[in-house]
């Protein structure tokens, strides 16, 4: 009875500090919020597709001939319009000047001899795509679009000039006609290859397809790495108060009563879980409802609120088991916490980085956080039962260790 | 005189505070360090292949399917790596944990489909979140089947151009004319002839191991952490302020010769200092252990580091002024943090980001920060270039202190 006295005083407390109600749910539900303004999607569409942003891009067409002019009224078909916003400039100087006063972001250099190159045997020219240095975005998008035009002509006089070699090789000479034919069929058939849908699956590790990439995908990640965050901040700023009442001197005068060192911790943890337990299911709930984030299994996801809940319990009494004072604790709540939910969440962050780290990767799982956010997005993703279960092993198996030390250090300090 | 006696007060008590030192320098240190990392930064390290590593699962085992890997290895941005043994299901999980950026498939019956004129299909599987990187691996891998089928397709229209004329002596001399196709048509792609070439406007030299794009990558980790920590750093300075507001110390320092104006231009004075300095530590960390190019442009990074300071410390004193409570001064400083720093490009460049948050991001001292350094450290910008980040950071300054001097109550409640 006198531990949940104990814990109803602490969350009594808690609850009415409005800097605690901010941390464990409003500074959350911002960033979640701010995300979901950033990638212009979010509410309970959960189709809502990533609102990439119009790139602007100036295009100077030197070449003599028709290709040139094809060049040109692709990018600036109907069909990029809502990725690329074309202006045509009337120089290489002037277009390469947009990109240098950021008006454009990159600026495509059609040269004089693309259309000679083409039936000229040995001959090559080069389209070039001159970019914003600080930008990769817009002028990939730019580039992956002249690409594959150029690579579609390129590919058709490599084939004219093979079959011709080839033929020429074995005695076999080919009329102007023949080689007409030979471009025709070509290009009709590497246009019905290219063109289908079927050259390339993109998938989500899942296996389901994926043909765009979605809002909420991003904000469940978000949602679910600043709710593993804020849980650890909770729990250690509550296990925090064993250190305020020793300051206070409420602590001395507590032991003072029939009441032992083990009622008092457990009272505190049993606070903290309470609070931790309904900060994740508010969050969870809030993230549904608010954002159309679909957490995954719900047995799953019971087994995770059991297990982050422990996690960061035993990992707030571990912190704050080994600051002398509330001076100390306080580092260790700011610092401490911040720098190990910020490893821990490190996956997140690097899920566009050209180059993730492994090394990262690996030191994430070196902080309960990350096992809490490796089971949860596993969870989410609908991953087999087992690599789930694993993660949120990994994690109990932290929180006991945290525990045992956490406990025995302050029964040994309170002895 | 008493102004800076003032702020000569304000700097001592600041520093004296083991928080304030953790939150101005210890921790952008580390998380400078920690997303340059986790963006494939190396800090000076030697990267045998920078590429994107991109795990294949050839089911085709044939020359077709070799071939594809053949094209992919000669991209820029990707290298394929060939699963000898963790399998497709272990793969996945990598990728959707983040461990690895991508995973093609390509499937058996590849080149069968191929030379019978069907479409085979390759599987490419990514982590759906993963934006830019999602966009150079299909790129690549589209390019590299592409130039498969012209090979296949070529192949297969100079067989029929050849058996138009004459007959294959043997099912062996088809082969090889077959191959011989193939080759020569990879041979074309090594020099082909329309290409595409991409060249950076005013590149600065810098140390990029470690990116397949080519950047140094704290060049985005560097101005973000120093932009975004100016601002927790104020966490201190507000609570001073709120603490001399409670505990009558402004109201005493009154009674004395010192003016209001006095104090608070002493008080900004102190904040500004205390940012100043934590800026020029970060940027010469960034100079001298990230290998970044803040020194090309001194005068320019000079001025940025000067109108930082002095936009994030009229805020600091704006905070100041409105917070009544410590807890207000913590909430009222991580506030604007964590909403100017996500606007204003500090967690993710805008360029990924709408144009609506990108016109947002203008009303954020974060976002002019950060063009103005990203500028210098990637454009090689100088001091007349960055003018308009530098007059924008002038304008905040401007507005805070206004709002600062209306909202400033010396008497505490």
């Amino acid at each position: 009875m006198k531990i949940l006295y104990i814990a109803f005083k602490d969350i009594t407390q808690s609850f009415r500090s409005f800097l605690a109600i901010a941390m464990m749910f409003l500074v959350p539900i911002l960033i979640t919020g701010m995300f979901a303004l950033l990638f212009g999607g979010g509410g309970d569409d959960d189709t809502a597709t990533i609102e990439l942003p119009v790139t602007p891009v100036q295009i100077v067409n030197l070449d003599q001939g028709e290709l040139g002019k094809i060049l040109v009224d692709l990018i600036s078909s109907e069909n990029f319009t809502e990725l690329l916003a074309v202006t045509t400039a009337e120089s290489a100087d002037a277009a390469r000047s947009a990109v240098d006063d950021q008006l454009a972001d990159a600026a495509v250099i059609i040269p004089a001899d693309l259309s000679a190159s083409l039936y000229t045997p040995g001959a090559q020219s080069e389209i070039e795509i001159y970019q914003d240095p600080t930008l990769t975005l817009g002028p990939g998008i730019v580039t992956t679009i002249i690409t594959q035009f150029s690579d579609g002509f390129s590919g058709s006089t490599i084939a004219v000039e093979v079959v011709s070699q080839q033929l020429t090789e074995a005695g076999i000479t080919l009329s102007r006609e023949q080689i007409m034919e030979i471009i025709t069929q070509y290009q009709l058939v590497f246009e019905d290859y290219t063109t289908q849908q079927d050259a390339l699956r993109i998938e989500a590790p899942s296996g389901e397809a994926r043909t765009n990439q979605g809002v909420a995908g991003i904000l469940s990640m978000v949602m679910g790495g600043m709710m593993i965050f804020y849980a650890f901040f909770t729990a250690t700023n509550a296990a925090n108060s064993l250190l305020t009442e020793e300051e206070n001197l409420t602590l001395g005068r507590m032991l003072t009563t029939a009441t032992s060192p083990v009622e008092i911790v457990t009272g505190k943890l049993v606070a903290a879980a309470m609070m931790v337990f309904v900060q994740i299911i508010v969050l969870l709930a809030f993230g549904h409802l608010a954002f159309g984030i679909d957490w995954g299994k719900p047995w799953m996801l019971g087994l995770f609120v059991i297990a982050i809940t422990l996690g960061a319990v035993t990992f707030g009494l571990f912190a704050i088991s080994w600051a002398k004072d509330r001076k100390q604790a306080s580092l260790i709540v700011g610092a401490g916490v911040t720098i190990t939910g910020m490893l821990g969440m490190s996956s997140i962050f690097m899920l566009n980085s050209p180059n993730p780290s492994q090394t990262i990767n690996t030191l994430s799982l070196l902080v309960p956080q990350g096992w809490a956010n490796q089971a949860l997005i596993h969870i989410m993703d609908g991953f087999s039962t087992p690599d789930a279960l694993i993660s949120l092993l990994g994690l109990l198996v932290y929180s006991l260790v945290m525990f045992t030390i956490g406990y025995k250090r302050f029964m040994k300090r309170f002895a | 005189m008493r102004i800076l006696a003032l702020a000569g007060k304000d700097l001592k008590q600041l520093f004296q505070n083991k928080q304030t030192i953790l939150f101005i320098l210890v921790m952008p240190v580390i998380f400078t360090i920690l997303f340059g990392f986790m963006f494939g930064g190396t800090s000076g390290g030697i990267v045998e292949d920078p590429r994107l590593p991109v795990m294949v699962i050839d089911l085709d085992q044939s020359a077709y399917s070799q071939t594809v890997l053949d094209l992919i290895e000669v991209s820029t941005a990707i290298r394929p790596v060939l699963d000898e043994e963790q399998g497709e299901n272990q793969l996945r999980a990598e990728v959707q944990d983040g461990h690895l950026p991508g995973l093609v498939i390509i499937p058996e019956g590849f080149m069968a489909q191929l030379t019978s004129q069907e479409i085979p299909t390759i599987t490419i599987v990514e982590n759906e979140d993963a934006i830019a990187v999602n966009l150079i691996i299909e790129n690549e891998v589209r390019t590299a089947y592409n130039r498969m089928v012209n090979a296949a397709l070529t192949a297969v229209f100079s067989q029929q151009a050849y058996q138009e004329s004459t007959n294959f002596a043997s099912e062996i001399e088809q082969q090889a004319y077959h191959q011989a196709s193939i080759e020569l048509v990879l041979l074309g792609w090594e020099t082909p002839p329309v290409e595409t070439r991409v060249t950076k406007a005013n590149p600065v030299e810098t140390d990029t191991a470690g990116n397949p794009l080519g950047e140094n990558a704290f060049s985005q980790a560097s101005p973000a952490m120093m932009a975004q920590f100016a601002i927790a750093g104020l966490i201190g300075a507000a609570e001073m302020l709120v603490s001399e507001r409670r505990s009558r110390t402004m109201s005493r320092m009154l009674t004395t010769r010192i003016s209001k104006t006095g104090i608070l231009l002493g008080h900004y004075l102190a904040i500004f200092t205390m940012i100043f300095l934590q800026l020029i530590v970060l940027v010469l960390f960034g100079q001298f252990f990230l290998k970044l190019n803040y020194f090309g442009q001194p005068l320019a990074t000079l001025a940025l580091i000067t109108v930082t300071a002095m936009a994030t410390g009229a805020m600091g004193l704006l905070i100041g002024a409105l917070a009544k409570t410590s807890d207000q001064a913590v909430i009222l400083s991580l506030t604007p943090m964590f909403i100017f720093s996500g606007l204003g490009g500090a967690w993710l460049p805008l360029e990924f980001t709408s144009e609506t948050v990108q016109a947002i991001s203008k009303f954020t001292p974060v976002a002019w920060t950060m063009q103005g350094f990203k500028d210098v450290l990637i454009r090689g910008a100088g001091l007349a270039e960055v003018s308009q980040p530098l007059l924008a950071l002038l304008g905040f300054t401007v507005v805070f202190f206004a709002l600062a001097v209306w909202r400033f109550r010396f008497e505490g409640e």
